[in-house]
This record gives C-alpha cells, sequence and structure tokens, in this order.
C-alpha cells in the first residue's frame, strides 16, 4: 500500500510510462539517448507543476492558520532550546522562498523575539516545508525526504541557539529593534476566504517558480541522459570528500527554490553522486543566496550577518559528510 | 476611506494595486491609494507579509496578490 503512494501517487511512474508510450506512438526511437532526455524532461515537468499545485494549495490552507503575527504571538511564549525548536517547526508551516521569509524575520526582531529564535525560523523557512517534503518523498523515498527534514529542522535549531549564545542581540539594526510593538487588526478568515488564499498562494509561486523548475529539469535531463556516469561518481560521488564544498559552494550564491533543485539532485542521484553532496547541494540553494543575503544586510549587521552565514555554510557542510558516510543506512 | 497597499514593490503588489483600483472603480468609490513601500514604514503598521490592503487600519488582504472580485468582495463587507 505505501509501495503504492510512494510510486505511483506521489512518484506518477503511470506518467512516465503514458508519456513513453505516447513517444512511441509518435513514432520515436525509444532507444536513443534524446528520446530519453525528452521522456525525462516532460514527464518531470508535469509532475513537478501538478504536485507543487496540489501541494503549496493544501499548504497553504495551512498556513492560513499561521499568519506571521499569529506566529509571533506564538512564538513570544516559549523560552530557551524550546522557543527555538518552535521558531524552526512554524518555519516549516511558513512561506517557501528566503525572500518572503526576510520581512517576517524582522516584524519577529521588532516584537522583541530573541534574535537567535528568529534566525532558527529564518534558516529552517526556505530549507524545510511541507510542500517540499512531500516532493522528496516521490523522488527519493520516504526515508531520505525524513531526514532531509530532521537534518533540516535541527540545523535551524541548533544554528539559531549558538548565533544567540554569541549575543548578538545588538546586531539587529536599531530602527527594528525600537520599532513600537503594533499589530495590525486582522480579519476572521472563513473556509472559502483561506481556499482563495491557497489559490492565490498557488498561482503566484508558479509565476515565480516555473523558470526555474524548467531550467532545473532541463539540467536535470542533460545529467540523466548526457554526462557519462564515471564523472559524476568521480567528481561528486560520496568517496570524494571534496564534493561537499564544492556542492556546497557552487550552491550558495545560486537562487533557485527548493522545486527547481530536486529535478537536479534526482539526476544527480540516479547517476551516483553522493547522498551527502545532494543534501548539501540542496541545502546550499534554498537556505542561503546571493539576493535573500542582500535583503538580510538592510535588517542586520555584518557581523551578524558573517556569523549566520558561516553557521549555515558550516552546517551545510557536516550535514554533507556526515550523510555520506552514512549512505548505507539510506540504500 | 484610507487605503493602504504594503508591499516593495514586488510583481504581486503591482497586481493587488491593479485590483483594488479597479474594485475600487467598480464600487464607485473615490479614494486614494496610499503606497506603503518603505521597510519602516511597514513595521510600523505592524504587518509582516506583502502584498497586504490595508482599509481603515484594518487588514482586508493580507499577503496575497487577490482578483478584483476578491478585493471587491472584501471592500463591500466594509460598506
Amino acid at each position: 500500500m505505501w509501495n503504492f503512494i510512494e510510486k505511483q501517487l506521489l512518484g506518477m511512474q503511470w506518467l512516465k510510462e503514458a508519456v513513453h508510450a505516447l513517444f512511441s506512438l509518435l513514432g520515436l526511437n525509444m532507444e536513443g539517448r534524446l528520446a530519453h532526455s525528452l521522456v525525462f524532461f516532460v514527464y518531470d515537468t508535469i509532475k513537478i507543476f501538478v504536485l507543487l499545485s496540489v501541494l503549496i494549495f493544501a499548504v497553504s490552507y495551512v498556513q492560513s492558520y499561521f499568519p506571521p503575527e499569529r506566529t509571533r504571538k506564538i512564538l513570544g511564549r516559549f523560552q530557551g532550546i524550546t522557543a527555538n525548536l518552535m521558531g524552526a517547526l512554524l518555519g516549516t508551516v511558513t512561506p517557501f522562498c528566503s525572500c518572503s521569509s526576510i520581512p517576517i524575520f524582522i516584524g519577529f526582531a521588532s516584537a522583541g523575539v530573541p534574535v537567535g529564535v528568529s534566525l532558527s525560523f529564518l534558516i529552517s523557512s526556505p530549507l524545510v516545508d511541507l510542500g517540499a517534503f512531500l516532493l522528496l518523498l516521490s523522488v527519493f523515498g520516504l526515508k531520505i525526504a525524513l531526514a532531509y527534514v530532521i537534518v533540516g529542522i535541527v540545523l535551524a535549531v541548533l544554528g539559531g541557539a549558538l548565533l544567540d549564545k554569541m549575543g548578538m542581540e545588538d546586531q539587529v539594526e536599531e530602527f527594528i529593534r525600537l520599532a513600537p510593538a503594533v499589530e495590525a487588526a486582522q480579519q476572521e478568515l472563513s473556509w472559502k476566504d483561506r481556499c482563495i488564499y491557497g489559490k492565490n498562494q498557488v498561482l503566484s509561486i508558479i509565476r515565480k517558480v516555473w523558470k526555474y523548475v524548467l531550467i532545473g529539469v532541463g539540467i536535470g535531463a542533460v545529467i540523466h541522459n548526457w554526462i557519462p556516469e564515471e564523472w559524476v561518481v568521480n567528481l561528486l560521488g560520496s568517496g570524494n570528500p571534496f564534493s561537499i564544498v564544492l556542492a556546497t559552494a557552487v550552491g550558495v550564491p545560486m537562487y533557485a527554490d527548493i522545486f527547481g533543485t530536486i529535478p537536479i539532485a534526482e539526476a544527480l542521484w540516479v547517476r551516483g553522486a553522493g547522498l551527502g553532496t545532494i543534501l548539501s547541494f540542496m541545502m546550499a540553494v534554498t537556505a542561503l543566496s546571493l539576493p535573500s543575503i542582500i535583503m538580510l544586510k538592510q535588517a542586520i549587521k555584518p557581523k551578524l550577518l558573517a556569523a549566520f552565514v558561516s553557521v549555515v555554510v558550516l552546517g551545510i557542510l557536516l550535514i554533507g559528510l556526515g550523510f555520506n558516510l552514512a549512505t548505507p543506512l539510506f540504500l | 476611506m484610507d487605503i493602504k497597499l504594503i508591499g516593495a514593490g514586488c510583481p504581486d503588489c503591482d497586481k493587488l494595486k491593479a485590483s483594488t483600483e479597479e474594485a475600487l472603480k467598480e464600487l464607485g468609490i473615490e479614494a486614494q491609494i496610499q503606497r506603503i513601500s518603505s521597510l519602516k514604514d511597514i513595521i510600523l503598521l505592524g504587518v509582516m507579509t506583502a502584498p497586504s490592503l490595508m482599509v481603515d487600519g484594518k487588514l482586508i488582504i493580507s499577503g496575497q496578490a487577490a482578483s478584483t472580485a476578491e478585493v471587491k468582495q472584501q471592500l463591500e463587507k466594509l460598506l
């Protein structure tokens, strides 16, 4: 039963077969590499857009119960590492990209939520969300998807707690720290309002990410069929410890979201790249990007910014290393 | 009517602005839309998601590019 859900419902194997059959009907030589690339491209694009729409709608419906203004109130009730954990967990049910989580981070800081807790939120929000979990489930299976979510949350909790210990309270810009805590009056939402909200989120996210998904699937299709397997294994296999550094260095400045990254990860995985290397790459792409760092610079001072980036990068490297060593557990 | 459109110039903000203008026209309301786009002003209003629409101090659209019909419906509740 679980196998059916994983392979057919989430993995949409039937769609791959259907695309394959359609191309054969059109008279394409199905043995060639070009045909394989085409099938991968069409199948993966359709799969990601369908899953994306369904997932974003569902997640947004849940999200509408946790508007950031309310999240902020919930966070205020916790202390110590529990607060970091709550910050990280609430990050999983709030927006999908680091650009929308930064204004929320600022809102937290202005309301007196400790900076370490706000940072836990800021790390986990783009890194881990329910949509990404289900998409990972469809591509990599339950064990790896769960492992990704758990280490993502651990990174957010420990990273935030560590930055808190460094005494960074004064590293948030004055205009944010000294802002009076006001709260805008919210309207009551009916279930219909929540559905409208979900629909609008689907449209707006698809408008934003479709190009990254197409580029990601395109790169995935090329890796899948044209790049020799031994290149991938030599450069990115778990036997090459340097591969994690390379994957992280390439991923950090890149701006894409997790949905565009997954097809690349999927292709690299099939071609023999190390599990830790792939996770490092995905995490580096989603958690940090040049635009989000520039945006964050408006809100926090250089010292905290440097510490934040270092802690996240270090965490991602360690996670990569750990997973490459522990890969046999996941096969 | 005091209407504030909150958002720092993302494409979604322009969408919401257009649908708000259209909704106001359809309802025959004469009002200026005030655009709030500096980070500081947004914090001072206590709003954390963009694009949002605030009418007379109350958020009626929060963090979404709502369509004309949806904005119109929310505005009608206030009339």
